[in-house]
């Protein structure tokens, strides 16, 4: 196994490459594509099954001796996303099999996709922070070019913006580890956090924590870097935002419970009572900018503002509990948003428009469609039996059984907001007489949103099972000795 | 001697920040390459150590100071780091184009006023 987990970063490398050469066939070109993502779904899965019983695997490339060498580790936390990321891409490459009209379709979408998802899948693996950076830019430089993707002036203007965001978080993520390597000398994960715990929580370490949490949370939307999004994820071509929600803010996130368990658990402790108001702002922004919103889409991307704001919350609370319920609802929420973003696109074929004021009365149009729908409202709502219920119980039990009992209620307060703007879309777009004709959409895209909205059942009723799983994987990484150990035993 | 390196890197960070803040695009692409820039030379910084001799051991042999050499490892970083850098200027200036041709302007006011 440990030999054979570089797969997760050479296979897309080398279908991507391969798809790019036969760019000019396209049905070779998709269906190579789709066979690729789903052996990519299978690999994950293996590993998964692996990492259960709480080994870490460790690859170290050319097998040089720790800490030299660059390591790629997979412990359960990397593994759950893994499975993750690749069944979401696929679901989305499923998704514009279908989407896309013949003009729409660009030669350049199925190789950008395999090379965003071996950027996505190599910051989950890698356990070297220098190498984090390189697999940042390797996603990042696929996403930019997949923002942009019809030159119209909409996303040309969004891209432009994204870039440059990213391009100056870039900056500050060379800084964070030129400040590092000039105080412990070395940038390997598990050398890191050894290092860094002999040192102690000195002032210049805990700005140099400061560096990375402003880089990760830039990725992960949090309040103040957040402004980016709703307009990246609204104007982007749906099965892109569906990934872009999905996943791409969950990297932001994982880096984040990276440095937070791993590399400097004592700076955090420091810096958490800002963290923790900044995840309240987070929540309080996304809650509120939900209101004024017309767009579907722009409401759910002020949407996973707000669910960002809880999960980093979780992640904030530095505790175990904290972290499982984190976890529990990365998991969640990344499956129901980009189910809900491709439903979105799945009204956008239907009605042509995603503007609530144009739509309405889509339950009896649509019936099928608007009960995919209601199961993501109700569930992003945080009602019962759907996982955006467990996702925030966790998280907020966790809260209070810490006594953050102030932090935690004003989290709760938002909550009532969520459900208000949650219920309030789903009346305009489900009632009411408004909107014209429905159209049809192809079998590929109901499959789709149906396959990715079963999660937020499945993991509803089966909360108990992934709520285990969480607590599992948030006791691997609470316990950062075994990552090192893992990583040294080899070298 | 780190201090001019340091001087410089405030300098390039200086310059970048001016140019970022410009109305016209291709000024602000040009602030995000000397902003990459500044951040290599802070890698490079990074592994200074002593009066900062090149990483090249004599072939005499001998006993040797490791503190009288620049650590090389940083120096190997920076060349992914400007690789990167290169692909994404490259990428921002694609962009800067197709606005440029879309617009006929490469005035973010102008821009805005266009988009309406």
């Amino acid at each position: 196994m440990n030999a054979f987990f570089p797969t997760f970063v050479v296979l897309p490398l080398a279908v991507g490459t391969f798809l790019f050469l036969v760019r000019k066939n396209r049905a070779l070109q998709e269906s190579v594509s789709l066979i690729a993502l789903l052996a990519n779904l299978i690999f994950a899965g293996v590993l998964l099954n692996a990492t259960a019983d709480g080994t870490i695997f460790v690859h170290r490339m050319g097998l040089w001796p720790f800490p030299y060498a660059i390591v790629l580790a997979a412990d359960r936390l990397a593994a759950t996303l893994l499975c993750l990321s690749s069944s979401i891409v696929g679901a989305c490459a499923v998704f514009a099999r279908s989407y896309l009209t013949d003009e729409q379709r660009k030669e350049a979408f199925h190789p950008l996709l395999h090379f965003l998802l071996m950027g996505m899948q190599g910051c989950f693996i890698t356990g070297d922070l220098f190498n984090l950076f390189v697999f940042f830019e390797v996603m990042l430089i696929s996403t930019y070019a997949l923002l942009g993707f019809y030159y119209n002036l909409d996303q040309l203007e969004m891209a432009f913006k994204y870039t440059c965001l990213n391009l100056i978080a870039s900056a500050f993520f060379l800084l964070g580890v030129s400040l590092l390597y000039a105080q412990v000398g070395t940038v390997n994960m598990a050398d890191l956090a050894v290092k860094i715990k002999l040192l102690g929580p000195t002032p210049l370490m805990v700005v140099t924590a400061l560096v990375f949490v402003f880089v990760f949370s830039v990725k992960a939307a949090i309040f103040p870097m957040h402004l980016w999004l709703p307009s990246a994820h609204s104007i982007s071509p749906t099965p892109i935002s569906a990934i872009l929600a999905g996943v791409l803010v969950k990297v932001g996130i994982y880096s984040i419970i990276r440095c937070a368990t791993l590399i400097f658990p004592a700076a955090f402790l420091i810096l958490q009572p800002g963290l923790i108001l900044l995840c309240l702002l987070t929540i309080a922004m996304g809650a509120l900018g939900t209101l004024p919103q017309t767009s579907i889409k722009r409401i759910l991307a002020y949407s996973t503002i707000n669910q960002l704001g809880y999960i980093a919350f979780g992640v904030a609370l530095l505790s175990q509990a904290g972290l499982a319920a984190a976890v529990f609802y990365i998991v969640g929420h990344a499956y129901l948003k980009s189910a809900m973003l491709l439903g979105a696109g799945l009204n956008q074929k239907l009605t042509g428009t995603v503007d609530l004021e144009e739509m309405g009365g889509m339950m009896g149009k649509a019936p099928f469609a608007s009960l995919l729908m209601l199961v993501g409202f109700l569930s992003l709502a945080g009602f019962p039996p759907f996982t955006g219920f467990f996702a925030k119980l966790f998280v907020l039990q966790a809260g209070f059984s810490q006594g953050a009992v102030l932090a935690t209620g004003i989290a709760l307060g938002f909550g009532v907001i969520s459900l208000y703007y949650n219920f309030t879309t789903y009346q305009r777009y489900a009632w009411g007489t408004g909107g014209g004709e429905v159209g049809a959409a192809g079998a590929g895209i109901y499959g789709s949103v149906a396959f990715l909205s079963a999660f937020a059942v499945v993991f509803g009723l089966g909360a108990y099972w992934l709520f285990e799983w969480a607590q599992l994987v948030a006791a691997q990484i609470t316990n950062p000795e075994l990552y090192i150990a893992a990583m040294r035993d080899l070298g | 001697m780190v201090w001019i390196l340091a001087m410089i890197i405030g300098v390039l960070v200086t310059v970048a920040s001016y140019l970022i803040m410009q109305r016209r695009i291709i000024q602000v692409v040009l602030g995000m390459a000397v902003l990459s820039h500044a951040a290599n030379l802070m890698i490079v910084a990074s592994g200074w150590v002593g009066d900062g001799k090149a990483p090249i051991v004599p072939k005499t042999g001998g006993p040797l100071d490791p503190f009288a050499y620049v650590d090389p490892l940083p120096q190997a970083m920076v060349l992914t780091a400007i690789v990167i850098s290169l692909a994404v200027t490259a990428f921002l200036l694609v962009l800067a184009f197709f606005t440029y041709r879309k617009f006929g302007t490469d005035d973010i006011d102008e821009i805005r006023r266009l988009k309406g």
